[in-house]
């Protein structure tokens, strides 16, 4: 199984690197980028969503905050692309914490979702009333391209590489932590928060830094943005763009890191191809979650590994007497 | 010199102005197996909810290894080392066994984020660790042949046994059980009793909440009998069996199960 999934990844990553060489026109490889960055802030999403079951329609707002710090730091103040991305991280996983602390303390997962929702709204009016400083409903343009010392990233063919590295990064980090003991506990969360808590799991914690986390994934998303586009506008980061990150969760795959991408690719290129995807863009959105969520709750992804359970069936063990019998006799014991 | 791994001082616990436990006290000594016994609605389960923080107390104090516990929340008392488990099962159902008893590792082995993420030094050794303590626990629970099996697809019996071997994954001192045998058949019944007494010779402290008689006279060392939220009677299990009190109210309807 080991090998297997080795194999794939081997596939996929060579896949992904070989696209360029193929797609040469510059249009079609723009939207290939534009889809790996919010495939970058979709993986980040989905360890909240997926793994501690935790909703979040605000994540529009720390890829505003990415962005926006991102033009701010090398426009005005003349960071150098990478610092200013390393910078804006750093203040997004702080506004993060800070939003995260008493939100999900308290709160529920529906009241987060409405919080979170509220928090994607407010970051857009300020952006929208910045003035000077966030250049109100025209925003800010002119960003230099992205750069790490001397190597700059111009043009679609070294952007679709910085950003799909940047993605194949976000995807090990993402894996690796769900495949390890921290994952086991994300999932005992969503599980059941009480039998996590009395393993000494601090659950409202653990909420948090993964919150944290999703965050630092949306901004470094924005960064890549801004850089690539060279242009940041408020629309960009509307609250329609919170929600389908959500769909593009579900759609993939609410458990699965790979999903995210999937997901994120998918409907991020689903616009190019007819005209109507491109005019009701919300509206398609909303029949596909609401299609994922009905029929394939499981996602994409779940439903694939589904069907590759069903074609190699595993040797199990006999199935266990009917568990109606065992609380039966749990109910004759207690007489 | 044998000072209580766990005391119980004049505890009390009201919902709504009616008392569920009453002024209650009792200990637990190192490496001793306290039943606690009652009649359905006697403050049973809410005693462990009180001790481990998972309700807080309306008066009284819990002490545990010498240190005040009470007001702590459910995950810090956990932290201490009071293990549980709960009458209605709190599995995690989608997880399979193996990824259940490993969470139950998180007290002691407890891995950053970034640590875990990015296999930083230290994290290998860690998770095995997890992994060899997990499997231990499991095999001594007997539930080797289930490891990636969903929890939630096991018969209600072994996922009492699941909970028992994920609470012992922590490596507890004091380990609360709340009706582990219900469930249970016979054999595996006899089973878990000399399995309670094997985890007492180690030396570990058990509260055990059991309504199955003959289990709970035959391993308990000391039971505490409650009725109404109060302590009606607490000595030996032959000294119970015939206290006159207890078989009136609770044995005598109860006893013949």
């Amino acid at each position: 199984m080991k090998g297997v999934h080795f194999l794939g990844s081997a596939i996929g990553v060579a896949a992904i690197a070989a696209v360029p060489l193929f797609v040469r026109d510059e249009y079609s490889l723009g939207f290939l980028v534009l889809a790996g960055i919010v495939s970058l802030l979709v993986t980040g999403l989905s360890l909240l969503v997926g793994h501690a079951g935790q909703l979040s329609l605000g994540h529009g707002g720390f890829y505003a905050l990415g962005a926006y710090l991102s033009t701010i730091l090398t426009l005005r103040l003349h960071m150098p692309p990478l610092v200013a991305l390393v910078a804006a991280a750093v203040v997004t996983a702080l506004i993060a914490l800070g939003l995260g602390i008493p939100l999900l303390r308290a709160l529920t997962q529906f009241h987060l979702a409405v919080a979170t929702l509220i928090f994607g709204m407010l970051v857009n009016a300020v952006l929208i009333v910045g003035g000077e400083y966030t250049g109100g409903f025209t925003g800010i343009q002119g960003q230099p391209p992205f750069s790490i010392g001397p190597l700059v990233f111009q043009g679609d063919v070294a952007n679709y590489y910085l950003v799909w590295g940047v993605v194949l990064l976000g995807v090990i980090f993402a894996v690796g932590l769900t495949r390890s003991q921290a994952g086991c506990v994300l999932r005992a969360i969503q599980g059941d928060e009480m039998g996590a808590q009395s393993l000494g799991i601090d659950v409202a914690w653990e909420k948090v830094k993964v919150f944290v986390v999703s965050a630092v994934y949306a901004s470094v998303a924005g960064s890549l943005l801004a850089h690539y586009t060279q242009s940041v506008t408020p629309a960009q980061f509307g609250v329609g763009n919170s929600l389908e990150f959500m769909t593009m969760v579900f759609l993939g795959g609410k458990g699965s890191v790979i999903g995210a991408v999937i997901g994120g690719t998918f409907i991020r290129l689903l616009p190019q191809f007819t005209e109507f995807m491109k005019d009701y863009r919300l509206l398609v959105d909303g029949v596909i979650l609401t299609g994922v969520l009905l029929f394939v709750p499981q996602g994409v992804v779940g439903l694939i590994a589904g069907g590759w359970q069903r074609l190699i069936p595993r040797r199990r063990p006999a199935a266990p007497p009917d568990s109606g019998t065992a609380a039966g006799q749990a109910a004759g014991g207690a007489q | 010199m044998n000072a209580p791994m766990l005391e119980v001082r004049g505890v009390s616990r009201n919902f709504g102005g009616l008392p569920a436990v009453h002024n209650l006290s009792f200990t637990v000594l190192p490496g001793q197996l306290k039943g606690l016994i009652g009649p359905n609605g006697a403050g049973k389960t809410t005693c462990i909810n009180l001790i481990t923080g998972a309700l807080s107390v309306s008066a009284g104090e819990i002490w545990f290894a010498g240190g005040k516990i009470t007001g702590l929340p459910l995950h810090r008392t956990a932290r201490l080392g009071i293990g549980r488990t709960f009458q209605l099962l709190r599995i995690f159902q989608e997880m399979t066994v193996l990824e259940n008893v490993m969470a139950g590792c998180h007290r002691w082995a407890e891995l950053g984020m970034l640590q875990a993420a990015l296999h930083l030094p230290g994290a290998r050794g860690k998770e095995k660790a997890i992994r060899e303590t997990a499997l231990e626990q499991i095999e001594f629970l007997g539930l080797g042949h289930r490891l990636s099996m969903a929890a939630g697809a096991l018969p209600v019996g072994e996922q009492r046994l699941l909970e028992i071997a994920r609470a012992l994954a922590g490596r507890p001192r004091l380990l609360l059980l709340d009706e582990p045998a219900a469930g249970l058949n016979d054999a595996e019944r006899a089973r878990l009793g000399l399995l309670l007494r094997s985890l007492v010779g180690r030396g570990l402290s058990l509260l055990l909440i059991e309504h199955n008689m003959d289990l709970v006279m035959s391993v308990s060392d000391e039971i505490v009998v409650l009725n109404y939220g109060e302590k009606l009677a607490e000595g030996s299990p032959h000294e119970v069996r015939n206290l006159q009190t207890v078989v009136s109210a609770y044995l005598g309807e109860a006893g013949h199960a």
